[in-house]
């Protein structure tokens, strides 16, 4: 029987880690279970910067952004001695159990010291949605929302004085972001990395358009694929588009969560706790087709995301 | 020859219905070189022969737009004088090659009711109330319940300040999907749905425990169609704002938002308030969930016309989107999954 388990958040904060932290807190107290909370991560278990969290320090955290445990990025983690270390220091504290909630590093994280004498479950938090094993990432959809809300208001100016604006949206190794969210706001053109792209022939689009007699056009791009900044050099020098530029950095982060993150953190959260108490570990919960389901940490760290096809297509077609 | 097709918007406006056009006028036009006509107002469009054509310029900038641009009414073809006589023969004097509804339960079912008469239709779920059977969701619900969830987290504030247990209302009529959604997520103490009678009692009790652990204001998130549990003589009551009812025989709810207040300050002693969010849910710019469902659906609408596929329904199943028949969209309703209530009990005192 499982009495303690650890909890953290990890790597970049993504909107939905309170949501999350909440129902971890309320389903381990549901079934008599302490949980110890560490702050700023995987540093803070090394730090033993920690304390129980019940139900009642768990107020008027669903509303908020960002995560009440802090976060960092550990590189101190990656070697095998902070490992042990950290293992250590969470049987110390009667931990058999972690919960760690955010992306790529952290799960790598989660599964190095998975089965080590403590079981671990990841929960999928990043806005990129980039995670293997989840349709969904948590903080991906009120992210898509804030740059929706931004572009939305970026296009009545575009409009109204007929110019060309290029945004950019975050996504390192994944478009995500910005493909989905140039389809739910009508934009020209999305420009990912997952997909080589043409200059020239979205230059064409866009002259093509003025002749048209339309003016305004949104072109979205992902922080990995280029940035906004060469994409309007490069448009002025091949076709002499002028363009203006607003690049969304870390405002697409931030705020309350939509009802969707606050939804599926609660149901992450709640499955984290029953997965460990059935004695599940070196898993992470996810959102397969509507439903909460497990998928061994390996098989998430080894396995590309499939990218939805049918979205390209979408966004090729109404961008024209 | 290109062809010409029909497209109507049935039922309550809901976020999303103008990206849906939207995205049917644009593959249709673009791609297929079809030409389409909206009926404006539901099916009394196309009973009365209003109508307009979308083009491309007629199109331009809606899709961050709530609401319908063609209109949309509760008409009911079956209760109007050779309603279906009339939609045959209006179908046949505009030469339409299909027809698409985009609607709820009723326009799904007057849809339904066509194809069998053998009109080449096609259907795509609308409804805030999200259920429709046969899809995971229909758009405008992701809009509606972060709209009442914001309001949540408004009332909140005013309910921690003075103290007091603040009942809010939302949509749903036959389901509980809006109120446990924006519950859930604007983390209600007690969430009151159609699909679970309950007991005031036992309401009253899990809000005398709650502020005797400490807290001293509680939020209660009731669905328009709750129902109280059967006294030991009578029938679970709906409250309803008048005796009326539409042309589809729906009544019109409400109030119990009101009951349920009064019970509590009554039988708790805590000054106990009601908002009551009412067409709010149904307003403003679409969220990105629904922009996107709503652009999918559309584009699988008009797909479905092109290969003749007819009397389907475009649904929601995982991540995919596939075409089921309109049969399966009008079998009942759907319920909220248990699995789902059962989270939000978690959280419930």
């Amino acid at each position: 029987m499982m009495n303690r388990i650890g909890l953290l958040t990890s790597g970049g904060d993504a909107p939905g880690m309170n949501p999350c932290i909440r129902a971890v807190v309320y389903e381990a107290e549901k079934n008599g279970v302490e949980i110890v909370a560490f702050r700023r991560g995987f540093a803070g278990i090394l730090d033993n910067d920690c304390f129980v969290m019940e139900v009642k320090d768990t107020s008027g955290i669903i509303q908020r952004g960002g995560t009440v445990l802090r976060s960092s990025r550990c590189e101190e983690f990656k070697y095998e001695e902070a490992q042990k270390e950290a293992i250590k220091i969470l049987i110390e504290n009667g931990c058999d159990g972690l919960i760690t909630i955010g992306g790529d590093g952290t799960l790598r994280g989660a599964a190095a010291i998975a089965d080590r004498g403590v079981s671990v479950v990841g929960v999928p938090a990043t806005i990129d949605n980039d995670i293997f094993g989840t349709d969904m990432t948590l903080g991906t959809d009120t992210a898509l929302n804030n740059i929706v809300e931004v572009i939305d208001k970026i296009k009545d100016t575009a409009s109204s004085h007929e110019r060309t604006f290029i945004i950019e949206v975050m996504g390192r190794g994944s478009g995500y972001l910005a493909l989905v969210s140039a389809i739910a706001t009508g934009a020209e053109a999305a420009i990912i990395p997952e997909v080589e792209f043409d200059l020239e022939k979205i230059a064409n689009r866009i002259l093509e358009r003025y002749k048209r007699n339309k003016a305004a056009n949104i072109i979205v791009v992902a922080e990995g694929a280029s940035t906004a900044y060469q994409i309007g050099r490069k448009l002025s020098r091949i076709a002499s588009i002028e363009s203006k530029i607003t690049v969304l950095g870390h405002l697409q982060r931030g705020g309350s969560p939509s009802s969707f993150d606050r939804l599926l953190g609660t149901r992450l959260g709640s499955a984290a706790v029953s997965e460990l108490l059935q004695n599940k570990s070196n898993c992470m919960v996810g959102l397969v087709k509507g439903k909460v389901e497990t998928t061994p940490l390996d098989v998430v760290l080894k396995k590309r995301k499939a990218f939805n096809k049918k979205f390209i297509e979408l966004a090729e077609m109404l961008g024209n | 020859m290109s062809e010409r097709v029909g497209l109507l918007t049935g039922g309550g406006d809901c976020p999303g219905l103008n990206a849906v056009i939207r995205a049917i006028v644009r593959k249709s036009v673009d791609i297929y070189d079809y030409e389409v006509i909206g009926f404006i107002g539901g099916w009394r469009g196309i009973l009365e022969m209003e109508y307009t054509t979308l083009n491309r310029n007629k199109i331009s900038g809606i899709l961050h737009r709530g609401g319908t641009i063609i209109k949309t009414s509760r008409t009911n073809p079956f209760k109007e004088e050779d309603g279906v006589k009339r939609i045959e023969e209006n179908f046949e004097k505009l030469k339409l090659g299909a027809l698409i509804a985009i609607g709820g339960e009723d326009t799904m079912g007057v849809a339904k009711a066509l194809d069998e008469r053998g009109i080449p239709i096609v259907g795509v779920p609308k409804t805030i109330d999200n259920d429709l059977p046969g899809t995971d969701y229909t758009f405008g619900y992701d809009t509606a319940i972060n709209i009442a969830m914001e309001a949540i987290d408004r009332v909140h504030t005013t309910a921690e300040s003075h103290n007091r247990v603040m009942v809010v209302e939302v949509m749903g009529r036959h389901t509980g999907w809006i109120a446990l959604g924006a519950g859930l997520a604007g983390g209600a103490d007690v969430i009151l749905i159609p699909e679970k009678p309950f007991d005031i009692e036992n309401v009253c009790e899990i809000i005398i425990q709650r502020h005797g652990k400490g807290r001293d204001f509680s939020i209660v998130v009731v669905a328009e169609g709750a129902t109280f549990k059967a006294e030991p003589s009578g029938e679970e009551k709906m409250i309803l704002q008048k005796e009326e009812k539409d042309a589809f025989g729906h009544v019109y709810l409400g109030g119990i938002g009101n009951v349920v207040a009064d019970e509590i300050e009554k039988r708790t002693g805590f000054e106990s308030r009601v908002v009551i969010l009412g067409h709010i849910q149904r307003g403003g710019s679409p969220t990105a969930f629904d922009r996107i469902l709503a652009t999918r659906y559309g584009i699988a609408a008009i797909e479905m016309i092109h290969r003749k596929d007819f009397g389907k329904m475009a649904a929601l199943r995982g991540t995919d989107i596939v075409a089921i028949p309109l049969s399966e969209a009008v079998k009942g309703i759907k319920q909220v999954s248990e699995d789902l209530y059962q989270v939000a009990e978690t959280f419930f005192g």
